[in-house]
């Protein structure tokens, strides 16, 4: 812990990806260079995720760095500074937005995968659930395990088998059904009702192919990687049949109260999907929302006084741009503000606005930060990115409104 | 076929256009955005999604049908279909744009028709696709079932 009561995490990543070449290790940290020309074609991206993450680390008050090494992979480590969390984590919270997780307590799980860090992550993911898990890194392995009448305690049960993907084949499958019908814990003289179940955790597997696997009853469900909590859980959920009927609620609009309730928004696009896409998501929290084609016509719209409480502006519009339009309308409102503090204009016929500003935020698919000055020059305050979800579009509009 | 049966189905499909790449997390968040006062959201957006793809390409392919080409018109029209795209979560749609804007920049002729053919394709399988999707909602709201949520 620092002397400010900060704490300093240091987060490092380790990967057995291709590794880095020494000659292209200086500028990977450069916005829109990747280690080769060919990265882009065979690893998607644009190079830019590298700067984004320094600046962000910055930010944080930290520093980032790595080694690499070809054909070994790369670690990428960095250093940020946080403040001490409250008691009420986040753990705890969603612990009690998932009561079917409890039904999973005393359940056991065997993993088994030959990568031992990445059977640890696996292991990780299953103890958050309450369930306990060992793991062994090979078939032979897991075969002794199983038809040694393993000694689990009275009060755990052995559900699931989850088998990684690179380790499996047609034969393991058949191989760990048969031992698993005749799987017998305790030493007890009789098979579980019951078996075990076999998940496959797999990166991408066809319908067809999941199917064939379901069919031909070697497993009895595909997990697809990367782990995620909500899947898991519901894997599980199918395969033990506990908390099936239990919803997992999640969020924004529960905890976030109504900030943008029944307030008027103007939303600028030339397109009419976006248009429509960016009406839903403001609909859902409640808002008013008007669609207009082009900068003119919102310049129409906001053309003081008027009734809105916000707009989205694309930037990107033939004939006259978000930006044009933005100038136009700032334009306008000073005159406007103007003519109420010399009092040719009164005030009171519009519910005491005696300097109108209309929070104008720019809708777009650049992330270059060119485009954020941009927008702030020509009087925006703030922006978005195309295509935006509603926890983006929440937080860019809530500190416009307050509160109660 | 049984409302179970459906909408396992339903479900695997979904999912394998997932991965598959048609789809990304954006049409996830359309779905979200469909309740009782939206009911038919989504099936309305990508209804209005088709036909503004569908003029989109006609008129790509007139442009880059003539004598001399308009680049800058080009650009603009890939960069709305590309927007739109991006919209629903169309994800392989929305990248074969990405690489066609820079045949437009290049004046790439070849390229551009390469970029259009592809897009093309890609517009193609994912239409088909979502209108498979929205045949098996059908046929799982007849049944008497629920639409289940996909993770």
């Amino acid at each position: 812990m620092t002397e400010t009561g900060m704490i300093k995490l240091l987060v490092s990543v380790e990967d057995t990806g291709v590794g880095i070449l020494p000659e292209a290790q200086g500028r990977i940290f450069m916005p829109f260079m990747q280690a080769d020309s060919s990265t882009s074609r065979t690893y998607g991206g644009t190079g830019i995720g590298l700067s984004i993450s320094e600046r962000l680390v910055k930010l944080m008050h930290g520093e980032i760095g790595f080694v690499s090494e070809t054909g070994t992979g790369s670690t990428f480590s960095f250093t940020a500074a946080f403040i001490r969390a409250e008691m009420s984590s986040l753990d705890i919270k969603w612990q009690q937005q998932n009561p079917s997780v409890s039904g999973f307590q005393g359940l056991k799980a065997l993993v088994v995968d030959g990568k031992c860090i990445r059977a640890e992550v696996t292991r990780y993911h299953l103890e958050r659930l309450g369930i306990s898990v060992d793991i062994t890194s090979s078939v032979d392995a897991a075969c002794s395990y199983l038809s040694s009448n393993f000694r689990t305690s009275d009060s755990e049960h052995l559900a699931v088998v989850l088998v990684d993907e690179d380790i499996w084949n047609q034969e393991t499958g058949v191989t760990f059904r048969r031992l698993l019908k005749e799987f017998r814990p305790n030493g007890c003289t009789e098979v579980l009702e019951v078996p075990p179940k076999i998940f496959l955790i797999a990166t991408c597997v066809s319908s067809t192919e999941r199917n064939e696997l379901k069919s031909a009853a070697l497993v009895d469900s595909v997990v697809t990687k990367p782990l995620r909590l909500s899947s898991l859980i519901c894997c599980f959920q199918e395969a033990t049949g506990i908390g099936r009927n239990t919803q997992v609620t999640t969020g924004i609009l529960s905890t976030c109260g109504n900030l943008l309730k029944d307030k008027k928004i103007l939303v600028v696009d030339d397109n009419d999907v976006n248009r429509r896409v960016a009406q839903g998501t403001l609909k859902k929290f409640g808002a008013v929302v008007t669609c207009v084609e082009s900068g003119k016509a919102a310049l129409t719209m906001l053309k003081p006084p008027h009734q809105f409480d916000a707009c989205f502006m694309d930037l990107q519009m033939p004939e006259m741009d978000g930006f044009e339009a933005t100038r136009q309308i700032r334009s306008v409102e000073s005159k406007f503000n103007e003519k109420i503090d010399t009092g040719e204009v009164s005030n009171d016929t519009f519910v005491n606005m005696a300097h109108w500003h209309t929070p104008i935020l720019a809708m777009t698919a650049d992330v270059i930060q060119s485009t954020n000055e941009r927008c702030m020059k020509c009087g925006m305050d703030g922006y978005v990115s195309k295509p935006f979800g509603e926890e983006q579009l929440y937080s860019a509009v809530a500190r416009f409104f307050v509160s109660g | 076929m049984e409302v179970g049966q459906l909408q396992e189905r339903f479900v695997d499909y979904t999912k394998s256009l997932f991965c598959e790449g048609f789809l990304d997390d954006q049409f996830l968040q359309l779905q979200q955005l469909q309740d009782e006062s939206n009911p038919d959201f989504v099936v309305e957006v990508v209804s209005l999604f088709f036909e503004d793809s569908e003029k989109l390409l006609n008129d790509l392919t007139k442009t880059l049908d003539q004598q001399f080409v308009d680049y800058k018109r080009v650009d603009a029209q890939v960069h709305q279909l590309k927007g739109s795209s991006s919209s629903i979560g169309a994800q392989r749609v929305k990248n074969a744009c990405i690489g066609f804007r820079n045949f437009c920049e290049e004046q790439n002729i070849e390229g551009c028709l390469r970029c259009l053919h592809q897009v093309k394709q890609e517009y193609s399988l994912v239409k088909n696709k979502l209108q498979t999707l929205f045949r098996l909602e059908q046929q799982i709201v007849a049944a008497g079932g629920a639409i289940p949520m996909v993770e």
